[in-house]
């Protein structure tokens, strides 16, 4: 199956792009990729001027049934929109096929980054000694990216505009209609907190931003440095208030088990929240990422939802999808109750 | 005498914690893990799997039927047809016919709780407090934590 997987990767690079001499000397699938299975592949090639040259490429292929369906085109144009963006890594795209002839699936080509995205990890040498620094970058990174103006990048033509005063219901809609559409039974706690959303939304936004949808401390890379090599999974972004993306990296889903009470394993909420302040030039208001925390719950439902809707409907043996739906809509709706609690 | 299935469960997720904490990283690693949360979900809810649906739905019609007493008409009939269904289907103790059952339960609910949310009056507040009590109390005994990591 690798062997085929190579051939067939090898005659794309060479045929469809026109690489030369393309020689694959290896090809793993990777850890993680919920949404799609990502392979690593090492290659040599010859270079423009005739050299010989080793790449190594990300390939993501889409799955039978994925908890979202799949947003290539929009992590692609989120990747080459963000290229250019200082202090905002992202991997350069190679290509987006949306023709399944070629690998059995569509799929999406980027250069392999340095670095590891392994949570655990973080905690231990020699991420450990620059923990505070990794936590504080993941956040001045998500700063950065809400200064991106989309207009200027030409996003809106990419992803649906929404305006400060509609980010919360257009989101909030959005992740309701899924809900509906991809049911998996009646839930009155999910059902409480979207009225409880409707009945107290957040103050407008402070500008419509970029919001990567899935930022959080398994979908970057990082360096034994305490730097941040790049910024992955682009496939949920969208336009909105950018306290949705630091409400969800501040979740507490994200939190490694040994160190439960730190944002990112190593923050507290406060620094987190500040080096976000500072990089975005917003004040984070607390009702309002505390509105957005709860919301994140019910778009993590909807999310898992989705998985579990799928798995059921595309008769997948991957049991990804089932188990952490399964699993997860009842943590996801214990944190409804609290912050609920909390708000009342 | 035979081995008991909580026991059995419990060894086979006792063998795939002791395999998945020294694998290498990689996609077998996550299917060890899924096969790890599955077991230990299947492990955890297998004994009292029925009885833990049939008492909910004792609860859930109770409250529904305290419901029914505040509620207007309109919501009166809806909330008792559940419960009629529900008393209906007890002798059923397959699974899937009280899983059924608890999900025509917690429809009603979602009706009766929308009203009850905008009821001002001291009983409907107090039978909404009970609701959430509830719901809250299932929730507990179904969340586990599955991060993986």
């Amino acid at each position: 199956m690798i062997q085929k997987f190579i051939q067939d990767v090898e005659s794309y690079l060479s045929g469809r792009l026109g690489w030369r001499q393309v020689k694959i000397h290896d090809a793993r699938q990777l850890a993680g990729g919920i949404s799609r299975a990502t392979w690593k592949v090492s290659l040599e090639m010859l270079s423009d001027g005739g050299r010989k040259v080793e790449r190594d490429l990300i390939v993501r292929v889409d799955p039978e049934a994925s908890l979202l369906s799949s947003g290539r085109k929009i992590e692609c144009a989120m990747c080459r929109a963000f290229a250019e963006v200082p202090g905002v890594p992202v991997p350069e795209v190679i290509c987006n096929e949306d023709d399944p002839s070629f690998l059995g699936a569509p799929f999406m080509v980027t250069a392999a980054l340095p670095g590891v995205a392994d949570i655990p990890a973080i905690l231990f040498p020699p991420f450990s000694a620059v923990g505070s620094g990794i936590g504080r970058a993941l956040f001045e990174i998500l700063g950065r990216v809400s200064l991106v103006d989309p207009r200027e990048k030409n996003l809106e033509s990419v992803v649906p505009t929404t305006s400060c005063a509609t980010a919360w219901s257009d989101e909030l809609k959005r992740w309701e209609t899924t809900l509906q559409r991809y049911s998996l039974g009646p839930s009155p706690i999910t059902q409480a907190a979207i009225r409880y959303l409707k009945r107290n939304p957040p103050p407008p936004a402070r500008r419509v931003s970029v919001v990567h949808g899935d930022y959080r401390l398994g979908n970057c890379l990082y360096l034994p440095d305490g730097s941040i090599a790049g910024v992955l999974d682009w496939e949920m972004a969208h336009l909105g208030d950018p306290l949705e993306d630091l409400a969800w990296a501040l979740m507490r889903d994200w939190r490694p088990s040994a160190a439960l009470d730190k944002v990112a394993g190593h923050l507290e909420y406060g620094e987190a929240v500040g080096a976000w302040e500072a990089a975005s030039g917003l004040r984070a208001d607390p009702a309002a990422l505390k509105w957005w925390a709860l919301f994140s719950h019910v778009k993590s439902i909807g999310i898992f939802t989705t998985g579990g809707y799928n798995f059921l409907s595309a008769d997948s043996t991957d049991l990804t999808y089932a188990v952490i739906s399964w699993a997860a809509l009842h943590a996801q709706e214990s944190y409804m109750i609290e912050l609920m609690e909390e708000l009342r | 005498m035979r081995p008991l299935v909580e026991k059995v469960l419990e060894r086979a997720l006792l063998g795939l914690e002791e395999k998945f904490a020294s694998m290498p990283p990689g996609p077998q690693m996550g299917e060890v893990w899924q096969m790890k949360m599955l077991i230990g979900l299947l492990r955890r809810d297998w004994d009292d799997a029925a009885s833990l649906r049939a008492e909910e739905i004792d609860r859930l019609s109770a409250l529904l039927k305290r419901g029914a007493q505040l509620a207007p008409d309109e919501l009166r009939g809806p909330l008792m047809v559940a419960v009629a269904r529900a008393e209906a289907g007890r002798r059923n103790l397959r699974i899937s016919a009280l899983e059924a059952t608890l999900d025509e339960l917690r429809q009603a609910v979602i009706k009766l709780h929308v009203w009850l949310e905008e009821e001002g009056e001291a009983d409907a507040q107090v039978l909404r407090r009970d609701l959430w009590a509830f719901l809250t109390e299932a929730n507990r005994r179904r969340v586990i934590d599955v991060r993986p990591w």
